[in-house]
């Protein structure tokens, strides 16, 4: 019994997920149907759960198959504002019928359970299903625009991707499941200590393993779909399928890897790697790449949503950078930096869904001079993009500070060096952007304003203030995020 | 070794209907005629072309039935071993009667959204 007041948030979620679709059935076309307000109302009941269930942490939970510890209570507490924020961004969208706002409600609390439960899975196959489970809610709503061609081609790519990454995390299971016969991932541990896996053993299975988190965290090789995925889906779904998949990913790896595959060193807060397999260059070579692919492929699109979607992978390489460096510095900065993201991308992708619905396109040949129709949005777009590369006066930069010095410190030049080189890619990227909005000054046949809805406005400066309160409290919170990986329970 | 005997029949199978239509298909006659090459439609004449369209109603009653019939493959286990099970206490009940709950809620809702309407 105790087990379930642990598990409150989530309990929390699944009611409103619940009443959500019996709501629609039950009062199927009343005008008036408070499905949003409900949805929120759920999703901040379970944040403020969230927060309370922080004194009980850390406990494992349901015979062991869940861990509640600062990790999993972050990456929770992520979820439900990330649900809370794309809700309160999709309100005045034209791309999604208003008849379906209920599914779509649905659907995102559905996501964010999902992401809650693969946060602290410690079971094999609790982190597949929560996965899984969030992945076909994914192509659910990138699917959700039944008329536009490109929805269901984003739909049907992450469909292919995702079953992909699932068959290769089943195939690293079983092989893990064949040599330790345990499915919870610290009982693997006790037993791997005492005989690791042979080092082509190791090898295959962790290579499987990061293809299928890979295409969860949006890293190289597997990030191919992402930005198609990203770009097709309708715009409020953007901003959320580009931060909750990848964010989810993180989860399950930092507890996967640092798990399975680490094993605490000999200085505090510091792993060294477990077995003879020196996975780190691996992963390495990945997040190197991932960040190129993203910036240097950002300078290439035409397309406003594309480049958001494309640095939002480079993103990822950089995040994957603070998870290798095996320090709890690094992932404590990973964390930060995924606070960062949340706020910089929805309110992008806010931005993004305003200019679609009322320029009717993202192009940039298209979005030429919207800088002086609608000034707010764009001042609002390039600050967001600033901050999500990492640009200096903004929360973005100490994420991105935090990071390449954590790679730095633990003799990672060359990765230091790709990360600082695909900044200053990304930077161009976002000039092209800025660019664009600006126009052509020697253009004097400006047209008239564009319209602007006032509560798109509010929700747009109300985005500000936590991005400012991360910033001003960084060192706080990057303290905060070391202190939640004390979760180690071995 | 115990399963040598499964290998030996199916291959014999493989053989014996494998030799039957090879054999008509090498022996038998070739007589095509404009009446014999028509798609059998139960002795009436076909009308019109085979490639059209055909409703969505479909599709969803065969998804719809995929999800259901899983839900009862899962019931299987479940009646094999709940006896054993009983003996403790009557959790598993409980726990069969929550996971039938969850689906008839999707049932429920796919009754009133209309999926399962025919016409």
């Amino acid at each position: 019994m105790s087990d379930l007041l642990l598990l409150l948030p989530e309990i929390y979620l699944a009611l409103t997920l619940v009443l959500i679709i019996a709501s629609e059935v039950a009062y199927h076309g009343e005008p008036v149907r408070l499905t949003g307000a409900m949805a929120l109302m759920g999703l901040s009941g379970a944040f403020i759960q969230t927060l309370l269930t922080f004194r009980a942490a850390p406990a494992q939970l349901l015979g062991q198959a869940l861990s509640v510890d600062g990790l999993s209570l972050f990456f929770k507490l992520f979820a439900t504002l990330l649900g809370a924020l794309t809700i309160i961004s999709a309100r005045d969208t034209r791309e999604m019928p208003r008849s379906s706002r209920p599914e779509f409600c649905a659907l995102i609390v559905g996501a964010s359970l999902a992401m809650c439960v693969a946060s602290s899975a410690t079971d094999v196959l609790l982190a597949f299903l929560s996965l899984q489970f969030l992945n076909l809610l994914s192509v659910l709503l990138a699917g959700f625009s039944k008329s536009s061609v490109r929805s269901t081609e984003a739909a049907v790519k992450h469909l292919a991707f995702s079953a992909v990454s699932g068959f290769l995390f089943l195939f690293a299971v079983a092989i893990l499941f064949a040599s330790t016969s345990t499915v919870n991932i610290l009982e693997m541990h006790r037993l791997l200590t005492a005989n690791p896996l042979p080092r082509e053993g190791a090898l295959v299975v962790f290579m499987l393993l990061l293809m299928s988190l890979g295409f969860q965290m949006s890293a190289f090789p597997m990030s191919l779909s992402a930005p198609d995925v990203i770009e097709g889906a309708p715009t409020p779904v953007s901003g959320f399928l580009s931060i909750a998949p990848r964010v989810a990913g993180f989860a399950v790896a930092i507890r996967f890897l640092l798990v399975l595959f680490a094993q605490p060193a000999l200085s505090p807060g510091q792993w060294e790697v477990l077995g003879n397999l020196d996975w780190p260059r691996i992963a390495g070579l990945m997040a190197g790449m991932t960040m190129l692919f993203g910036s240097l492929l950002a300078l290439r699109q035409t397309g406003a949503k594309r480049l958001v979607a494309y640095l939002a992978v480079a993103e990822s390489g950089f995040l994957l950078m603070g998870l290798l460096v095996l320090d709890q510095v690094g992932v404590g900065a990973l964390l930060f930096n995924c606070m960062v993201q949340l706020f910089a991308l929805i309110g992008a992708f806010t931005v993004l869904s305003y200019i679609q619905d009322e320029l009717r396109s993202d192009r940039l040949a298209d979005l030429k001079g919207l800088h002086h129709r609608a000034v707010p949005e764009s001042i609002a777009l390039i600050l967001f993009l600033s901050c999500l590369i990492g640009l200096p006066p903004l929360p973005g930069f100490i994420g991105k500070f935090a990071l390449v010095g954590a790679a730095i410190r633990h003799h990672w030049y060359f990765l230091a060096g790709f990360a600082i080189l695909s900044i200053a890619l990304a930077t161009f990227g976002l000039a092209r952007l800025a660019y664009s909005l600006v126009g052509d000054l020697r253009d004097f046949r400006l047209a008239g304003p564009v319209a602007a809805l006032q509560p798109r406005r509010i929700f747009l400066a109300a985005l500000f203030v936590p991005l400012v309160l991360v910033g001003i409290f960084a060192e706080p919170l990057l303290a905060w995020a070391v202190q939640s990986l004390r979760f180690i329970l071995w | 070794m115990d399963y040598v005997p499964i290998l030996i029949l199916m291959a014999l199978g493989l053989l014996l209907g494998g030799t039957v239509l090879i054999v008509s298909t090498l022996l038998g006659p070739k007589l095509p005629n404009k009446r014999k090459n028509q798609p059998f439609e139960c002795g009436v004449p076909p009308v019109g072309d085979t490639r059209q369209r055909f409703s969505v109603r479909f599709y969803l009653v065969a998804i719809l039935f995929l999800l259901f019939d899983v839900e009862a493959i899962f019931f299987f286990p479940f009646a094999v071993t709940f006896r054993k099970f009983l003996e403790i206490n009557s959790f598993i009940i409980w726990e069969m009667g929550f996971f039938v709950g969850i689906l008839l809620v999707g049932y429920w809702y796919v009754l009133k959204k209309g999926a399962l309407e025919w016409e």
